[in-house]
């Protein structure tokens, strides 16, 4: 497998940059800009299609930048088939998108150019997703896919349901995203190496690794979070809030699908094992079923589909579970024509919404009179959901249930003999209620007797100008832009059944091959019957004929316990302690977050005192006074009475400010000329700001209390006062090692060209703490500069 | 706040503080001083300028917005560090050149010193922006 430089890198790079244009772009060319992206991204589908020739002769492709040399760190893309296979999904539903989603805003959209912009992002995080080389980069890529999602879900952020749905997708996927970075450390540092090749080829010392389990589980956890898995699904239907350009895309075609490419990605090194065959086929066949059951409750058109995803996501993992030859096939021919039809029914649920404002399927019927070229799209996409032919829905859902059969006939010895059974029997299920879903969602809208929606009672919502006169009273087919994709999908799916099996050879057996770890010997067929296959299908189109035909006596159950129900009452539960905690903690008194901090120090240092007696020295060397010493502690003594006894702000102040300079001049006296000049610079302005902070903010004067009010606050300053004396006696007996001090001193005047020790040491030899430093200064006084802003609430004692 | 005395003076003082600033800052790498120690001794030159003379007179003389000169700190700060790295060493690592003077020794200017103007202006812009905004000016 030889690798070759290429443009890979310079295209991923190229929509990152076209994410950062895409706001201006937006702004001048409204009209313009879906075509611009459209274009941009089909040229790529374009250019990886150029690719699988090389990638079908066993190349893989790839494109290297050192990033930190120093640290051997370097961003690395490759492409190789699985990688491949992806991108043509990433780049081609995206171009079609791109295309769809102008006409959907209308260009009087004024969120449009922001919209672009996290589209796009998310198109080259994805890309990157599918081609990272290392472990890092994908989980960095991962990372800024889940962070687009949550703008993209939330894009209509004036409504409640956007934000919570968002964040909810946040929550779960980034939970799973930091699982998945504890179980990458991991696996990096079992394999001795971060770059995805070299684990792959050192797959053995992986799997016999003392760690392999929680790898593998940590992984688990990230993918089933992103592919939304059984039982973190809930956040998909959810996700529907997004608009609906966002569904087809993310939510459909590909992020959801992240998931399941990470675990294909990784199969080669951590599959095979009784731990991975459980986890996936489990949690695959219980989402295949949550999805299922979830789908026959909803009326709305949205989570219909949405349930629907999680089935199909869920059937997908379960064939990875499942891990042999035959279901690697049918995973990456599903794969395909699953994004494909789904994509297409969201693009024209879309337009349905679009049209006539509703997606509600017990208010819609009839539409086929009126969305002729819409119809033709939805019909495409729904039969090859249903799985018939001439679709390449017909050969994923054939080649699924061949795979299960050909595992219940060669069930391996570790596995019970009724769970391959069980597991067909779920299939079936599970592809029934898809059925029927594909069924509900297109032959109820468009065929169905419902006459009102075509009739036009209800009201035309759509977001082009056009439908902004009440006398409209019909809907009909929108903008070429917003039909044309479905039909795109649907005709790629007909020529992607027709043409299996150059596009098997080509595309899929490399993909195939990069899961298995191994070259695969498949053949794909157009033609491609076996009559166990034909006889559950049969199965599962009565099965789902029924369902159909009961929906509405179905969908009227309510729902009883949820995994969303869940999620919602533990978020609800620890916000509520969080406020509990926050109220009881902080009070919003100066004096007592003082009182408190203080103590726990003294507390703190007490305890150390206690466990090690040895450190507390009571008679430290004494060197003889000079008189310079008497001065500075007149003076220190003088400072401290007089802020004690002061009874205006300003003389205490300044008396503070004198015991400052007095510190200052022990620096001084000590010979430390840099810290004594901070010190005495540091104290002036402290004077000058906390008059202005006293003159100029409603704080209220200092009151003198009753002496026994101040007792606690004694005590609390003579330990503190206690504490720092034993903690400076016992430092200054201590030894230092001194090599460091050495090293300073004669690096500092040759390399630095410095004689300056401390300087060099902050401005050059620690120069990045330095500017975490003054990054630090510089965003305290942004905050204190904002906060001063609000200071004319009243009241606001220190 | 301001009196006849106080204005007349604090004209001189001021600038002879900035210029004592400017002389810490360039000082810094050999003897006592730095980006720190000038930045505090501009930040209380201006702080002496708006007692003499007014808060809005300080914005004035500031002409840029203290959030503007926080910024441009910080990105000085950042320049001299990816300026190595552009070069093709390690992010922060520290380039010099040697600038022969006619007296026949060579003087040696560094990243160093972009670093230390970020941190004095990072001083600066902060100080002063906090007296400004307790001032109620932006």
């Amino acid at each position: 497998m030889t690798g070759s430089a290429s443009f890979l890198l310079e295209i991923v790079l190229a929509i990152f940059g076209a994410a950062l244009l895409a706001p201006f772009l937006a702004r001048r060319a409204p009209r313009a800009v879906s075509w611009v992206f459209a274009g941009l991204l089909a040229a790529a589908t374009f250019w990886f299609a150029v690719q699988s020739g090389a990638i079908a002769q066993g190349e893989r492709l790839t494109s290297t930048i050192k990033w930190l040399p120093a640290a051997k760190v370097s961003l690395t893309l490759q492409l190789d088939g699985l990688g491949l296979l992806f991108a043509l999904m990433i780049c081609g539903t995206g171009s079609l998108v791109a295309l769809y989603s102008g006409p959907y805003f209308g260009e009087h959209e004024p969120h449009l150019p922001r919209y672009y912009g996290y589209l796009l992002l998310f198109t080259a995080s994805m890309l990157g997703v599918v081609t990272a080389g290392d472990l890092i980069s994908l989980y960095i890529f991962w990372e800024l896919t889940t962070i687009a999602s949550f703008f993209l879900i939330g894009f209509e952020h004036g409504k409640e349901s956007a934000r919570k749905a968002a964040l909810q997708a946040l929550f779960v996927t980034t939970l799973g995203g930091l699982s998945l970075l504890a179980g990458i450390v991991l696996l990096g540092q079992a394999a001795g190496s971060f770059g995805i090749s070299d684990i792959i080829a050192g797959a053995d010392a992986v799997r016999t690794h003392a760690h392999y389990d929680a790898i593998l589980i940590l992984i688990a956890a990230g993918a089933v979070a992103k592919s939304a898995q059984f039982p973190l699904h809930f956040w998909l239907p959810g996700a529907m809030a997004a608009p609906t350009p966002v569904s087809a895309y993310l939510h459909s075609a590909t992020m959801v699908k992240a998931g399941l490419y990470l675990v294909a990605r990784f199969h080669p090194a951590l599959g095979g094992s009784a731990l991975w065959f459980w986890l996936f086929t489990c949690a695959g066949a219980l989402t295949l079923l949550a999805g299922a059951l979830g789908a026959v409750r909803q009326n709305d058109l949205k989570r219909i589909l949405a349930y629907m995803t999680v089935a199909a996501l869920g059937a997908l993992m379960m064939l990875l579970g499942i891990g042999t030859k035959e279901a690697i096939k049918a995973f990456t021919v599903y794969l395909l024509a699953h994004s494909l039809y789904k994509g297409a029914l969201f693009m024209v649920v879309g337009i349905i919404d679009h049209e006539t404002g509703t997606r509600d399927i017990r208010r819609l019927g009839g539409l086929s009179k009126r969305l002729k070229l819409t119809f033709a799209g939805a019909a495409l996409a729904s039969v090859s959901m249903i799985g018939l032919p001439p679709l390449v829905g017909f050969t994923g859902k054939e080649l699924i249930y061949d795979a299960l059969l050909r595992f219940q006939s060669h069930t391996p010895a570790t596995v019970p003999s009724f769970f391959p059974p069980a597991l067909i029997a779920l299939t079936v299920v599970g592809l029934s209620v898809v059925v029927a879903a594909a069924a509900i969602a297109v032959v109820r809208p468009f065929l169905g007797t419902f006459a009102d929606s075509a009739g036009g009672s209800l009201p035309t919502r759509g977001r082009a100008p056009h439908s902004s006169a009440a006398g409209e009273p019909s809907p009909s087919d929108p903008a070429p832009s917003m039909w044309i994709p479905p039909l795109i999908l649907g005709a790629t799916s007909i020529a992607a059944w027709l043409t299996l099996g150059g596009l098997g050879s080509h595309v899929l057996l490399p993909a195939a091959s990069a899961i298995a770890g191994a070259s695969l010997d498949l053949r794909f067929e157009t033609l491609h019957f076996t009559t166990g296959a034909l006889l559950l299908s049969a199965v599962s189109l009565a099965g789902g004929t029924g369902i159909y035909l009961l929906w509405n006596r179905l969908a009227a159950r309510p729902a009883r316990i949820s995994a969303a129900g869940l999620y919602e009452t533990t978020v609800n539960r620890v916000f509520a302690f969080a406020r509990w905690q926050t109220s009881a903690l902080q009070s919003g008194s100066l004096r007592w977050y003082l009182r408190v901090s203080l103590t726990a120090s003294v507390l703190f240092v007490a305890y150390i005192a206690w466990m090690e007696p040895g450190w507390i020295r009571v008679n430290p060397a004494w060197e003889a006074p000079i008189p310079y010493d008497f001065f500075i502690g007149v003076l220190l003594i003088a400072g401290i009475a007089g802020s004690l006894v002061a009874r205006e702000t300003i003389v205490m102040v300044i008396a503070l400010g004198a015991v400052g300079y007095s510190i200052a001049l022990i620096y001084l006296v000590f010979g430390a000329p840099d810290l004594a000049l901070t010190q005495f610079l540091v104290e002036t302005l402290f004077v000058f700001l906390v008059t202005l902070i006293f003159t100029r903010l409603p704080v209220s004067q200092p009151v003198p209390s009753r002496i026994h009010a101040r007792i606690p606050d004694v005590i609390i300053a003579a330990a503190v006062g206690t504490t720092m004396t034993l903690v400076s006696w016992a430092t200054t007996s201590a030894e230092f090692p001194r090599h460091l001090s050495e090293y300073f001193a004669e690096t500092a005047p040759l390399e630095a060209h410095g004689r300056n020790l401390v300087n060099t040491i902050l401005a050059d030899f620690r120069a990045l703490d330095t500017l975490g430093e003054i990054g630090v200064i510089a965003a305290s006084a942004v905050g204190i500069m904002i906060l001063i802003r609000f200071r004319n609430t009243p009241g606001g004692a220190p | 706040m301001s009196t006849l005395i106080l204005a007349t003076v604090s004209r001189f003082l001021t600038a002879l503080l900035l210029l004592v600033s400017i002389f810490l800052l360039f000082r810094g790498h050999n003897a006592v001083g730095g980006g720190f120690s000038s930045g505090l001794v501009a930040s209380a030159a201006w702080a002496l300028y708006s007692l003499a003379f007014s808060p809005q007179a300080l914005r004035r003389a500031l002409h840029l917005r203290p959030y503007t000169i926080i910024t441009l700190g910080f990105a000085f700060a950042l320049l001299s560090g990816l300026l190595a790295s552009v070069t093709g060493a390690a992010f922060f690592t520290s380039r010099w050149i040697d600038l022969p003077l006619p007296s026949g020794q060579s003087f040696a200017i560094g990243t160093p010193i972009l670093f230390e103007i970020g941190i004095h202006l990072v001083i600066v812009g902060s100080l002063t922006g906090i007296f400004l905004r307790l001032e109620g000016i932006d």
